[in-house]
């Protein structure tokens, strides 16, 4: 690599899709900025970003692929990367012989490389023909499917244009530990005279910068967007006549809004005071353009599909189909727009199956398990860190035990990689090409290989590559996968001639001088289509229905994302980790008082499916019936929770949100 | 035809003087109209005089106030005392764009001059000097703007070399091969930063002419809320040192009171610095002075006299809580709970270096009152008030309340 | 006169993201336990990003023995770790605890408010990190703004050192908490 600056872009599962320019001096990343030719992130990067150096240059990191024997017992022994892949190709060909196909070979890969070159884990096994593969979108699907329900496409406003409106609506997001990129566009509409509100059950860095902040009981959104519909029906709508004409249901909703929501009781289920629902309602009536914001936190409970709807008609109502400068936003899904010609490889044809097997990932072990014929017996991991990250965690240690192979590609030694046979050195996003898109914001932009790899690390594709001619080596015409290919021929062939029009596009070589963004973003206002007002009755029904489904524990435990990790990914980054927040258990000072509990004592939270133990923090802002743990640290507190097994469950996101737990005091024999 | 352009031999003369500057318009002008005339800056400080400039004492400007209402004239009278005459003159502003720069007077040594009979002439000379003091102005600021990146350098001590301050100081006359001192005047600051400009630069001024009249060669900068002032000590006396910096400081605070009363004023005293390179030390020393000043209300608090103040000022406020109460706690419960005021004598006495008769003095007590009471602190702080550990132990405690850190 | 460059601190803006805290190491690359700037919380929602203040009487300044440390005149304070002798006296004189003491080198580094950067027109790195525009530099020789003020809670007393370092403070906000 020659000494200069180049252009790189933050795969993680994150809001940003950040810009980065790296500073590369003897092959090696001195430091790294902000892209200022990104027009969302604007040159600035998160913290995470910033400790880019540290990622890259940690001792903890894998510097060659290593075999432990026996599993789990730490004793790791270096091999060669032709050993390593003679081992797993020499396992997928017995497995093959074994079971007449390859479906009992499998993969579990999600978000911790969003970039389209990434998918060449996808690429290399549909290049086996059937296999078993993972499905569904465990964070954001419930909500893509509400979003796509109402307009009859996915749509997700311009985030930069936030600036421009007169009142901004946060349910359940916050952007202040997410997304923080928002906050500047937030800002800027504020120091012109917007209204900024935040509606989330707990009292979040956003909340605490809104102008107006309400507390709402956990799970009773769509309650209070009925709610303050009520008050502007009551009031009058302005140009019914138009919505009635844009919508599909109108008279209905109303019927519904009108008959069977009455304030006082919306008051008693939500907790908000009517008072506050009259301000909100008079800012909805009042302010335009407004914009209206679905957090994700919104669809992680078995309502979530409600309450987005809910929020999305009352959105409806206030101009979002009638002012072209309003906005509704949640996330968009432009990366389908793409060839994504390594996800969707065709791999040979199997005499006599048809289609891979899918795995719903949102309860993956659990579903894994229950496969028989083949049964799963080789496991690839890719992009995840399934200990931490995933539920259901007694039945992963079960799969774990009938698995005749785990093969775990990773930059550091996670504890899912401690549990697996063989362990690969992955490449860090400054040593690979990539292309990345935003699924928040619309820009397009590059990712150039910077520095040379970490020791003998490599990218997901190039392992596909070199793994799939192992395999045509040891067992000829085993992969159609078009090993010769390189990243950049790869990366050409995602930008077909109508992606480059809309991202405005004279070549490839125009993204080395800069991110671009798409020209035309999707318009709230449908075009033809019409706007899906919920509720119908059934939905409704349904909704109070399961309300009333009676949890047998007493706190709903909430796990949102810290600050400077995305899931477990930071965590061995220590300049990151300078302060102590792993373990830590908040809990309102109703339920300290209730259970005798101190600040900074150790207590127990548990539940059937198991126990973690924390440091207590007594948060003064947090509703009686919650409890608030952080994602990863030492001890995964997924083991708590686990997915409400039936209905809904195909087609939803993980409920995260829904798991109830107790607390109890720590004492030494409870262990 | 030509005539009509002519211009009048006293204006030509008057232009042909001014370019040798304001000293020459004013002799021209004086020899012109045969009376003697002055050029004064906005503080009525003489700048240039047709008779030498040691003759004036004092000017007075007395408005007549017939003539201000009388929109005519321009100009207007007041009076000029010297050491041993009061005279009338007329006086005319010199103005560039609305901005003050002085006074042109005439006067007379008999009777008042008339204004309409001068008032062109004083009119027309004003702007020569205007732009002859313009002109003047611009040098000095260039300069000044040397001088005061010099200074800089000196108060932040980043002129490592003793010779290269000494050389450069001849270059205006200052030096510094004898000891010097810091003085820090400033406007006091709390919430918010001090930004009032004119007000610091009148300051400057008084400092600056007061350091004249002291023959002295002034070296002066202001710096934000600051003027900043160096003064060579060349006596060895401590003692006569001391007196004449405080008397300085006085004569300074109050000029500058009268002048902007509406804005607080402190200063503070560093160290006497033999060295110029270690003057920078005499100006961090200065502010710390004029902050404890403030603080224990002291006029000319001179850094030297902080002992035990400055380690109390800057050290831990949880543990100077504690010592305080250790010390004094049982004495302010008393008080408390008998509606007593026994802290008030111990600290008057404290203030008197325990030396009952000067406290009966001050606090108005009979001396055996007195003395029944230091009995009942001693009983009550369970200490011997004769010990002279106990007595550090109060005085500092004492000391950490000034401090306002309780 | 010459420029007093100083930080300007919007409380009510900072969301404790710490982006600036980790940019500076990221520029500077200090050792693991250095910290040049800190957000901290310090008191409820009220965060505070925080470096040396390049005071304009440096207490670090007058203390030292080996004159590390300079002022220049556009107001930074620097320190020269090659004169520093590790005696750690200005670590104890600062009233904000801007100077970071290194075991291993045994010496002693600070915020240089990135005199290379903003020689060259450059903004600092933490201010260029700062996604909020919370924190930002300014002129205190000319500016000014009412609604500044130049202490808030949870900073340390401004007199004596008289800090380069001005605030806005949190404003108040309208908050419906559960019945
Ligand atoms: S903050 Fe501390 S280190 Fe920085 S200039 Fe002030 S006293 Fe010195
Ligand atoms: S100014 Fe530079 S050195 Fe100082 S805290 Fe900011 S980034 Fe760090
Ligand atoms: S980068 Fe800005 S918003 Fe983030 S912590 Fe620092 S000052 Fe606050």
């Amino acid at each position: 690599m020659k000494d200069g600056v180049y252009r790189n872009t933050c795969p993680r599962n994150c809001f940003g899709t950040c810009g980065i320019l790296s500073y590369v001096k003897n092959g090696r990343l001195m430091k790294v900025t902000g892209d200022p030719k990104h027009g969302y992130t604007k040159g600035r990067l998160c913290a995470k970003g910033y400790a880019s150096t540290q990622f890259v240059y940690n001792t903890q990191r894998l510097k060659y692929p290593m075999i432990q024997s026996p599993r789990g017992s730490g004793n790791w022994k270096r091999i060669s990367w032709d050993e390593a892949y003679s081992i797993i190709a020499g396992k997928i060909i017995e497995l093959n012989q074994r079971f007449g196909s390859n479906l009992a070979s499998g993969y579990n890969k999600f978000s911790g490389n969003l970039g389209f070159l990434h998918y060449a884990v996808e690429g290399m096994f549909n290049s086996f023909g059937p296999h078993t593969k993972p499905v569904g979108n465990p964070c954001a699907l419930t909500g893509k499917l509400a979003v796509n329900q109402a307009f009859g496409h996915n749509f997700s406003s311009n985030p930069e244009d936030m600036a421009d409106t007169n009142l901004i609506v946060i349910w359940g997001a916050n952007p202040a530990v997410t997304n923080v990129h928002q906050m500047k566009f937030i800002y800027e509409a504020r120091r012109s005279g917007a209204k900024f509100i935040v509606i989330d059950p707990i009292f979040t860095r956003t909340a605490e910068k809104a102008d107006v902040y309400i507390q709402i009981n956990p799970g009773t959104d769509a309650w209070l967007a009925f709610g303050i519909a009520k008050i502007l029906i009551e009031k009058g709508i302005d140009d019914e006549e138009s919505i009635r004409e844009q919508t599909i249901g109108w008279d209905q909703y109303k019927h519904f809004i009108h008959h069977q929501i009455d304030l006082s009781d919306v008051s008693k289920r939500t907790g908000v005071p009517t008072e506050a629902m009259e301000v909100l309602a008079e800012f909805y009536g009042n302010l335009k353009p407004a914009v209206t914001w679905n957090g994700l936190g919104i669809q992680r409970n078995d309502r979530g599909s409600h309450s987005i709807s809910a929020i999305n008609s009352l959105a409806a109502m206030t101009g979002i189909l009638s002012n072209p400068n309003s906005g509704l936003y949640y996330m968009h899904f432009d990366i389908e727009h793409f060839p994504q010609l390594l996800l969707n490889h065709q791999g040979p044809v199997h005499p006599n199956i048809t289609k891979s097997r899918d795995i719903d990932i949102s309860n993956y072990s659990k579903n894994a398990l229950a496969l028989t014929e083949p049964p799963l017996k080789f496991l690839w991991v890719a992009s995840r860190n399934i200990i931490t990250q995933d539920q259901n965690l007694k039945s992963w240690h079960q799969l774990f035990n009938q698995l005749e192979l785990i093969v775990t590609v990773d930059l550091y030694l996670t504890k899912t990689a401690k549990h697996s046979d063989i362990v690969l050195p992955a490449a860090s996003h400054f040593e690979e090409e990539d292309l990345n898109v935003g699924y928040w914001h619309y820009w397009l932009s590059i990712n150039q290989k910077s520095i040379p790899p970490y020791y003998e690390a490599k990218s997901d594709l190039q392992i596909a590559r070199e793994l799939t001619k192992k395999l045509n080596e040891l067992s000829p015409g085993f992969s159609n996968f078009p090993f010769e290919k390189e990243p950049i021929d790869w990366i050409k062939e995602e930008l077909t001639p109508e992606i480059m029009r809309q991202y405005s596009l004279t070549s490839y070589e125009d993204l080395l001088e800069g991110p671009h963004k798409k020209i035309e973003i999707a318009h709230s206002m449908p075009d033809s289509e019409k706007f899906r007002l919920l509720p119908s009755k059934e939905t409704v029904t349904e909704q109070l229905q399961s309300e009333n489904l009676k949890k047998p524990l007493t706190y709903r435990l909430l796990t949102p994302q810290t600050l400077l990790k995305i899931h477990s990914q930071y965590e061995l980054v220590p300049w990151l980790n300078q302060e102590q927040t792993e373990d830590i258990i908040e809990l309102s000072s109703t339920a300290a008082i209730q259970h005798e509990i101190d600040e900074n004592t150790k207590i127990e939270i548990y539940n059937q499916h198991g126990f973690i133990i924390g440091t207590a923090k007594i948060n003064p802002t947090l509703p009686n019936q919650v409890v608030l743990a952080s994602q990863a640290g030492n001890n995964p507190i997924n083991q708590l929770i686990t997915q409400t097994d039936d209905k809904g469950a195909n087609g939803s996101s993980t409920f995260f949100y829904d798991s109830m737990v107790n607390i109890r005091k720590w004492r030494e024999k409870n262990v | 035809m030509n005539n009509h352009f002519a211009i009048p031999e006293f204006v030509q003369e008057l232009s042909t003087a001014s370019s040798h500057g304001v000293n020459q318009i004013v002799q021209k002008l004086s020899t012109l109209l045969s009376h003697p005339v002055l050029v004064v800056d906005p503080l009525y400080q003489v700048l240039s005089c047709s008779t030498g400039i040691e003759a004036i004492d004092e000017i007075v400007i007395m408005p007549d106030n017939q003539q201000e209402s009388n929109p005519h004239f321009a100009v207007f009278s007041c009076q000029i005392s010297t050491i041993d005459s009061l005279k009338n003159g007329l006086a005319n502003p010199i103005t560039l764009n609305n901005k003050i720069l002085g006074y042109l007077i005439l006067f007379s040594n008999d009777k008042p001059l008339a204004a309409g009979l001068y008032e062109d002439a004083l009119i027309y000379t004003a702007s020569l000097c205007a732009l002859q003091m313009q002109k003047s102005l611009e040098l000095k600021q260039e300069r000044q703007k040397f001088k005061e990146a010099f200074l800089f350098d000196l108060l932040y001590g980043n002129i490592k070399q003793k010779e290269d301050i000494t050389e450069y100081g001849e270059i205006w006359g200052w030096d510094f091969s004898i000891p010097h001192i810091v003085i820090v005047f400033s406007y006091k600051e709390d919430n918010h930063f001090f930004t009032n400009k004119q007000t610091v630069n009148m300051l400057l001024q008084v400092v600056e002419n007061e350091l004249i009249s002291q023959n002295f060669k002034p070296i002066a900068m202001a710096k934000q809320s600051q003027v900043i002032t160096m003064i060579p000590l060349v006596d060895t006396d401590y003692d006569e040192n001391r007196a004449k910096l405080e008397a300085f400081a006085v004569t300074v605070l109050n000029k500058a009171a009268k002048m902007n009363p509406e804005f607080e004023l402190a200063c503070g005293i560093g160290k006497k610095y033999r060295n110029p390179t270690e003057l920078f030390r005499s100006y961090q020393e200065a502010k710390v002075a004029f902050e404890l000043g403030i603080l224990l209300k002291i006029t000319t608090p001179l850094f030297t006299d902080f002992g035990l103040e400055r380690i109390l000022y800057k050290h831990d406020l949880q543990d100077l809580i504690e010592y305080y109460n250790h010390t004094l706690g049982s004495l302010l419960e008393h008080d408390k709970n008998h509606d007593g005021n026994l802290i008030e004598t111990l600290e008057v006495l404290a203030a008197n270096q325990f030396d009952m008769g000067k406290t009966a003095k001050a606090s108005f007590l009979h001396r055996n009152t007195l003395r029944y009471r230091v009995k009942r602190i001693e009983e009550i702080l369970n200490m011997k008030l004769d010990d002279l550990h106990v007595r550090l132990d109060i005085m500092a405690a004492f000391k950490i309340k000034q401090l306002r850190k309780i | 006169m010459f420029k007093r460059t100083g930080f300007i601190f919007n409380a009510d803006d900072c969301i404790n993201c710490k982006a600036c805290e980790i940019s500076c190491k990221n520029e500077n690359q200090t050792p693991m336990n250095i910290q040049w700037r800190t957000v901290k919380k310090v008191a409820p929602e009220l965060y505070l990003s925080l470096s040396c203040n390049h005071c304009d009487s440096p207490e670090c300044f007058r203390v030292c023995p080996e004159r590390a440390f300079i002022k220049r005149k556009d107001g930074i304070v620097q320190i020269d770790e090659n004169l520093c002798t590790g005696c750690q006296l200005c670590v104890s004189a600062c009233p904000y605890q801007a100077p970071q003491f290194n075991p291993e080198t045994r010496k002693v580094s600070k915020c240089q408010m990135c005199y290379p950067r903003q020689d060259i027109g450059m903004v600092p790195a933490c201010v260029e990190a700062c996604t909020t525009g919370a924190l930002n530099l300014v002129d205190l020789n000319t500016f000014e703004d009412e609604q500044t003020v130049r202490n808030l809670p949870g900073f340390s007393d401004v007199t004596v050192t008289n800090p380069s370092i001005i605030f806005y403070p949190l404003k108040p906000r309208k908050r419906y908490f559960l019945q």
